[in-house]
């Protein structure tokens, strides 16, 4: 169905259409879509670009909070690299995302499945694991740091009450335990959309496919390498590439469960952005931190996105 | 708690935002033509933002001030309040819209003076009328940035020792006063599961303690010319050693994550003999009626408050200084002086102090001898401790960079990293000499 | 005879199957489920704990021992107006989701049907949108409300909010309406309905579950959205429920713990509510949208 667009547009040199439109006129349908896109256009604009490209000029400057500044270039980002703070959050932002996004991707796969295969008490479980995704985050995230609070942890009780540990364990204070409660409250926020968003992708998947690779003598593990897979690979690439994007970006979590410590061992852009943009009043510094990885992002997303057009397109 | 606005009634003001709503598309496209907010109307009106006391009775005393004087003035007034954590992204937003509140709440630290100082009012004429009224500012000296008033310092919560009687006594000991003390103390507690704390994390309550602690050993961070780094001393070494072993022979590693909460709750669940804050822990423990663990008794009947601990070269201590100033894009800046010297007055003062049971003390001479801190023996030392408290720059003076090296907690990291042995103390101290004096260069600029 | 062994073998199989559905399917879920609800369920048990009982470090924290108290709950809605910002969250969410999703159709319908020069471009440009970290965006953008004049309104919220729905909401809807076939319309087109007439009378009543999808996740993101929430709007009475219980709730080194978790527990029932709702929705709404 998708592919009309791009074939169409590829044929146009050869239609009689297309000297009408490298001379400028518009053709009526053109002039339609125009004026149908213009409203979210405008407000984009107007409330995105518009404070975008200041921000990129805050990162090209020596703004204080109030202040235009003036251009130093690319002086921001050279002295980021001499901050072993920044060098450290770098680290942290890369760990972070990788190991969150693994292991929702792993675990958010084996949960699709396991939705998609169950008959009773079907709207309830689903609705049980969608939970985390929709309750809001800043509320979320407390209850999460009230479980590892030291003194009162429900899960050192647990663990001591089952004689797991003889001692509390210092969840939030040890640098790498800290980073891995971040990155498992950050799992339990983001794995129900990619579970749902799996689920809608195995869903649509036709049953004959399976009955025939099953006719041909393929076991489970064979149809989940040859038929579901691939088929849910567009599926796969746009929930990996939006969760990327807002795992790489996510403040609350590191906010409020460690404010960027202990030692900032998990200091993320953004939080470390807000420290120094903020809480520093360098909007220039705070600016370059967060923009930071912007090119990479848009280039990966230029990419991806390309990737999954082609690969609707021929679908 | 603050309860209903000030002002127009609430319900009226979201009834008009429906009204508005109603006219959907074309309404919004009306408001945006007009550039008019619809929900405003045009009079004399005097707002307000603060922190939200720790406190809440300090709030409420504010409020009523705040509307006595609207009723005397005809003004409308409006008190915002937030949470002291958010009051940064408030500040940065509104100075860069050029449009708030009119009257601010500032801090923590007077850092805000000059990390602001291009928007806010000159207040020289009240200061030194309030200051004449109330026999004087504790140390005006340090609160003049760039030689000129542009906020007031407006309360501090002195930093006293929290200890439990109980315990001490139990431990047969009697009257500790010197950080050697508790570390002596600490030990012995942590051996019966009571622990000394203090935080050493990424917290307000870690860059107070570990501050009063460098200089009780005769450290400090930044000379008094404000640009030399000194960081790099035997004496801070000292210190280091010394939270070295408080670190590990008296505390819990769970003080690494401690925010400024975490010291209050560990005091309040009985398991901390001693905690270097302020008497929220109390005032909390004595609201929520909690008990000492395994009987009945209340444990705010065994919690004492002692001076802040001396060492080797004297009694320091530091806390946040909460100040008040106004912005230069405020609509009514005369309205609003007019207000701080309403509210700097001394029985306003008197009152205010009052209601937040001694927690909020003015930079004031006369306020320090309050009756509030003889009406119960737990508030006996905070006067003491005002007096030996400093701006968190001593020697030096505040400026946009010594507040930034609080707020990206250096001090605590580097405590932190030679006490947990992440580093030597060498690596330590270098670490943080070279982050403080990459940040009062780039400021120098 | 025969008959009856037939019955027990097919009794039998069935048996096992249930059996087998039971350690494949079910008791792996179980986990799963124990982990996206465990946090819910502490916060519900602190909520309606006393104060005494949660700040006792022996005491259990997994049920309530020494009785449930509403006096989380009456602080709550006594001594805050947390109704007032319930209802503020309500309509800001409503507002921002109905004009985002109006947006979006209107954007999302080009984009799947017509062909213009820059669709792609337009297409890549509405994606991008995401990568603008919120963190620094609010500064630069708090001075557009304020030269709008809606600092301290409402109308701040709902006009900042479509900039992060629009983009998601667009590009879901324009997924779903590929696949609803585009003859349909063109017969409509024939018979001299306008590109918008058509698009209103039979292409929207095609496509609901995607609409719904897309209403549900703006619904959510607005519901739970802060910062802007906090930076464009102060007076007490306007603020949102997750602001408003946050900047009353903590006050400085002392937490409301009970009264901040009864917060969160009201303040999760309508978004649960909408999902109880529109759950098959949701899912089928993501199944064509999200994918082409």
């Amino acid at each position: 169905m998708t592919l009309k667009t791009a074939d169409l547009d590829l044929a146009v040199p050869v239609t009689g259409e297309a000297p009408c439109r490298r001379a400028g006129v518009l053709t009526r349908e053109s002039r339609t879509a125009y004026a149908f896109i213009a409203p979210a256009f405008f407000l984009l604009t107007f409330l995105v670009a518009y404070p975008f490209v200041l921000s990129v000029w805050f990162s090209l400057s020596d703004a204080r909070v109030g202040t235009t500044g003036s251009f130093v270039g690319l002086g921001n980002f050279g002295r980021l690299f001499s901050s072993s703070i920044f060098v450290q959050t770098l680290q942290n932002s890369i760990l972070f995302t990788a190991a969150a996004l693994t292991a929702k991707i792993v675990l958010g796969m084996a949960l699709a499945l396991l939705l998609f295969r169950i008959k009773h008490f079907k709207r309830l479980i689903r609705g049980a694991v969608l939970l985390p995704f929709i309750v809001p985050t800043a509320l979320s995230t407390l209850v999460w740091w009230w479980m590892f609070e030291p003194l009162y942890s429900v899960v050192n009780w647990t663990l001591k009450s089952l004689r797991l540990a003889d001692h509390d364990i210092p969840w939030l204070p040890d640098p790498y335990l800290a980073m891995f409660v971040v990155i498992l409250v950050n799992v339990w926020r983001g794995l129900p959309f990619f579970a749902i968003t799996l689920l809608a992708g195995l869903v649509a998947i036709p049953r004959e496919l399976y009955e025939a690779a099953e006719a041909d003598g393929a076991g489970p593990v064979g149809r989940f390498w040859h038929i579901t897979l691939p088929l849910l690979t567009p599926v796969l690439a746009v929930v990996i590439l939006f969760s990327a994007i807002f795992t790489l970006s996510d403040f609350n979590i590191v906010y409020v469960l460690t404010k960027g410590g202990p030692m900032n061992m998990t200091h993320l852009f953004a939080t470390y952005s807000f420290a120094l943009g903020l809480q520093g009043g360098e909007i220039g510094q705070g600016a370059a931190v967060s923009l930071f990885l912007f090119p990479i992002l848009l280039a990966v997303v230029f990419l991806q996105l390309r990737l999954v057009r082609k690969a609707a397109l021929y679908e | 708690m603050a309860t209903s606005s000030i002002g127009q009634p609430r319900r009226q003001r979201r009834r008009q935002f429906l009204r508005t709503a109603a006219g959907s598309a074309a309404g919004l496209a009306g408001v945006l033509a007009s550039r008019q907010p619809p929900a405003y109307a045009q009079a004399r009106e005097l707002t307000f933002l603060t922190v939200a006391s720790f406190v809440p009775e300090t709030d409420k005393e504010l409020k009523r001030q705040l509307e006595e004087w609207g009723a005397l003035n005809k003004v409308k007034v409006r008190l915002d309040i937030i949470a002291h954590l958010q009051l940064q992204a408030k500040k940065a937003a509104e100075v860069q819209a050029r449009s708030g509140h009119d009257l601010t709440a500032l801090g923590p630290g007077l850092g805000d003076a000059e990390l602001y100082f291009d928007h806010l009012v000159g207040l020289n004429d009240v200061a030194a009328e309030i200051g004449r009224k109330n026999g004087g500012w504790l140390n005006p000296d340090d609160y003049l940035i760039r030689g000129t008033w542009t906020l007031l310092p407006w309360w501090q919560p002195p930093f006293p020792m929290a200890v439990r009687t109980d315990l001490l006594k139990k431990l047969g000991e009697e009257n500790p006063d010197t950080w050697e003390d508790w570390l002596r103390i600490g030990k012995k507690g942590k051996a019966i599961g009571h622990p000394f704390g203090i935080a050493l994390g990424h917290s307000g309550d870690a860059n107070v303690t570990l501050l009063s602690i460098l200089w009780s050993y005769g450290g400090s961070y930044v000379a008094k010319d404000g640009e030399t780094v000194t960081i790099n001393s035997p004496e801070t070494r000292e210190a280091m050693e010394f939270v070295k072993r408080l670190y590990t022979e008296a505390m819990d590693p769970e003080v690494l994550a401690w925010d400024d909460a975490s010291n209050n709750r560990c005091l309040n669940a009985g398991k901390c003999i001693g905690i270097h804050n302020p008497i929220s822990a109390f005032e909390s423990a004595k609201k929520d009626k909690v008990r000492v663990p395994g009987t009945q008794q209340p444990i705010a009947e065994v919690i004492d408050h002692l001076n802040t601990p001396r060492g080797p070269k004297g009694r320091k201590a530091t806390t946040g200084f909460w100040c008040v100033g106004i912005w230069n894009f405020a609509k009514n800046a005369e309205l609003a002086k007019d207000f701080l010297r309403f509210h700097f007055r001394p029985e306003n003062l008197d009152k205010w102090v009052e209601a937040g049971h001694g927690f909020n003390m003015p930079f004031l001479n006369n306020l320090t001898r309050h009756p509030v801190y003889e009406s119960d023996p737990q508030y006996r030392h905070i006067p003491d401790v005002a007096k030996v408290t400093v701006p968190p720059s001593w020697p030096g003076p505040t400026t946009a960079a010594s507040q930034q090296v609080l707020d990206l907690y250096i001090i605590p990291d580097m405590f932190a990293q030679y006490a947990t042995g992440r580093m030597t103390l060498d690596q330590a101290i270098s670490w943080g000499e070279k982050e403080i004096t990459e940040i009062y260069r780039r400021r120098r600029t | 005879m025969n008959n009856a062994i037939a019955i027990g073998r097919v009794r039998r199989t069935r048996r096992r199957r249930a059996l087998r559905a039971l350690f494949t399917i079910y008791l792996p879920v179980l986990p799963y489920v124990l982990f996206a609800l465990f946090p819910l369920y502490f916060m519900l048990v602190t909520s309606l704990k006393s104060n005494a009982e949660l700040y006792d470090v022996h005491s259990v924290p997994f049920w309530i021992a020494e009785g449930i108290t509403a006096s989380h709950y009456t602080l709550l809605s006594a001594e805050t107006p947390f109704w007032d910002w319930f209802a503020n969250s309500l309509i800001v969410s409503v507002t921002a989701t109905a004009i985002s999703v109006v947006l979006s159709v209107l954007a999302a319908y080009p984009l799947a049907r017509l062909r213009f020069p820059g669709a792609d471009s337009f297409g890549v440009a509405v994606f991008i949108t995401y990568l603008v970290p919120p963190s620094l965006l609010f500064l630069p953008l708090s001075s557009v409300v304020n030269w709008l004049g809606l600092s301290d309104s409402l109308w701040s919220l709902v006009v900042t909010y479509p900039t992060f729905l629009v983009p998601f909401c667009t590009w879901l809807l324009m997924g779903y309406f590929r696949t609803v076939p585009k003859e349909i319309e063109e017969c409509a087109m024939l018979d001299g309905c306008s590109r918008f007439q058509s698009m209103l009378r039979i292409l929207l009543p095609a496509a609901v579950p995607g609409l719904i999808c897309a209403a549900l996740f703006a619904f959510t993101l607005s519901w739970n959205e802060f910062l802007y929430a906090l930076v464009f709007v102060s007076p007490a009475e306007l603020k949102t429920m997750t602001v408003g219980v946050f900047s009353e709730l903590i006050r400085g080194d002392i937490y409301y713990w009970g009264s901040l978790m009864a917060g969160a527990c009201i303040g999760s029932i309508p978004i649960v509510i909408a999902y109880v709702l529109f759950l098959d929705y949701y899912v089928s709404g993501l199944t064509s949208g999200a994918i082409k």
